[in-house]
């Protein structure tokens, strides 16, 4: 492994900016993991080595006194995401050769803080529940054979492989942050809104989020900060270092319906929040199957708008678990979707009275590790679950109500599979969620293990 | 609590008119149909046990 994949963003930055390491130097060894593992891990669909050298080119010439923050660092994003000159896919085969006329917002704010966008990244279709068997199928760095979980399989495929020292993602049900969990990285559901969707491919136009994805949560900070609409609240870094000590730490469903190992990680993560002086709370939830059923109603009603014209024109061209998501949608009764959407208020209230007296909240990411990648179900402690129902267990309740909430790595299990615990706090508190999980971060190793799939190229099997 | 079974005929003429054909392979219809039902029956535990009843929004004065 080259030295430079090792570094952090934040590592990668500063050794950019003060003349330890060229963009040029640093694009060229991303690139060259890129094209050396993609046809292991399948995490891009597209790599623009090109443009991305002539962005390389056009910022070597900024003098040393004017380099923004992310300067020279290279990024991938998620190929819903629209990139100037390239093809937005969304994973389907209904929008291949869309070729994007302008950045998306996020992208172009990351390109004038100085990032280097080198690559699209794979998805689910339409980030909609399942890849299409025509592009090439995302595997996991921890182990091959299984799941990254989705839909933004490619970005945390691409950077538990150190492929690149950022992704953006997207998500709007839990498809930034099951993932990171999955592979291992920090992944962050910003507040609603405080991150711009304009030029994305939407999912559901009032749950969608676009947030980063990276190895650790300074990185995290660094890239939010760069990629946030002007409305929102910048995190400072120095804000992230304050630690947990008096924090009110609400803890939820760290429970019994985990798997054991699962579990044990979140056990022992709660347990050192604890040791950092958070006071620790157990919190009643709002029911997360009710929040799931709303994600579920919302989110097909929405997309069937959205793929309207597709669905009755193009209709054979989608994977058949998305047309037929779409297809609920579309056959969903109208008072169905006013019902969800008044119970999603209700949610929102009572998810504002749990943590009334609460700073942050502590709960599982998704109550097992990454299962087999051709598993429809998965084995739980309350019986067999389907697959995408269990892992949408703990996520959907904060794309409802639109609350900033993260992936931080808590642990292995014994097959060496990571473990992700989710920090969450109240809208446009983003600062607290990183701060709570940079506590953790600093005490733990978790965000240094390598993934050890990526050491060995196939050639070398 | 359970919904009426969703007639697949009624299903695909509904479809029909919202400009959709649906194929009898290809979509699976009784999966579909299965999924509709379980999701509208999952909607009404929610609606009493969350929402509750609400009651009507408008009194109305009977007539005398």
């Amino acid at each position: 492994m080259s030295e430079a994949s090792l570094l952090t963003l934040e590592e990668a930055a500063h050794e950019l900016r003060t003349n330890q390491l060229s963009p040029t130097q640093v694009l060229e060894s991303v690139l060259e993991r890129a094209g050396r593992l993609n046809s292991t891990l399948g995490c891009f669909v597209t790599v623009f080595e090109e443009q991305a050298r002539r962005t390389v080119a056009q910022l070597e010439r900024t003098p040393p006194g004017e380099r923004p923050p992310l300067w020279g660092v290279p990024i991938s994003v998620k190929d819903n995401i629209d990139v100037e000159g390239i093809p937005t896919t969304a994973g389907s085969v209904v929008r291949r050769g869309q070729v994007a006329l302008r950045d998306a917002d996020a992208v172009a704010r990351l390109r004038a803080a100085g990032g280097v966008v080198f690559a699209k990244t794979s998805l689910y279709e339409f980030a909609f529940g399942a890849a299409n068997p025509s592009f090439a199928t995302t595997r996991n760095p921890w182990a091959l054979d299984r799941s990254t979980g989705g839909s933004s399989s490619g970005s945390v495929s691409a950077l538990a492989g150190r492929i690149g020292y950022a992704s953006v993602g997207t998500d709007t049900g839990g498809s930034i942050r099951v993932p990171s969990g999955f592979c291992g990285v920090v992944g962050l559901k910003p507040t609603f809104g405080s991150v711009s969707t304009d030029g994305v491919v939407p999912v559901a136009w009032s749950l969608d989020h676009v947030g980063p994805i990276t190895r650790t949560v300074r990185d995290c900070a660094l890239v939010y900060n760069a990629m946030a609409s002007p409305e929102a609240v910048q995190v400072p870094l120095a804000e992230l270092e304050r630690g947990v000590e008096g924090l009110r730490i609400g803890v939820g469903l760290v429970d019994d319906e985990l798997d054991p190992e699962v579990r044990a990680s979140l056990d022992v993560a709660l347990g050192i929040l604890a040791g950092e002086g958070a006071s620790l709370t157990h919190l009643d939830l709002p029911d997360m199957r009710a929040a799931r059923w709303c994600l579920w109603v919302i989110s097909s009603a929405e997309a069937a708008d959205y793929h309207r014209e597709e669905l009755r024109t193009r209709g054979g061209d989608y994977h058949p678990l998305v047309r037929r998501r779409l297809l609920r949608g579309r056959l969903l009764p109208a008072a169905d979707y006013v019902r969800a959407q008044r119970l999603r208020r209700r949610l929102s209230e009572q998810l504002t009275a749990s943590l009334a007296r609460c700073d942050a909240l502590v709960l599982p990411l998704s109550p097992v590790a990454a299962y087999d990648l051709h598993d429809r179900s998965v084995d739980l402690p309350g019986g067999v679950e389907d697959a995408s129902s269990a892992v949408t267990r703990y996520t959907p309740l904060f794309s409802l109500t639109g609350w900033p909430a993260l992936a931080v790595p808590c642990g292995l299990t014994t097959g060496r599979l990571p473990v992700g615990m989710q920090v969450v706090a109240r809208p446009g508190r983003e600062e607290m969620v990183l701060r709570v999980a940079r506590a953790f971060e600093r005490k733990t190793p978790w965000h240094t293990e390598l993934a050890p799939e990526v050491e060995t190229t196939p050639e070398q099997r | 609590m359970s919904v009426d079974p969703i007639d697949v005929d009624r299903m695909r003429s509904l479809a029909r008119l919202l400009g959709v054909d649906l194929d009898e392979e290809g979509d699976a219809l009784e999966a579909l149909a299965k999924e509709l039902e379980d999701l509208l029956a999952e909607g009404r535990v929610y609606a009493k046990e969350e929402l509750g009843d609400l009651g009507p929004s408008v009194q109305f004065q009977p007539l005398e």
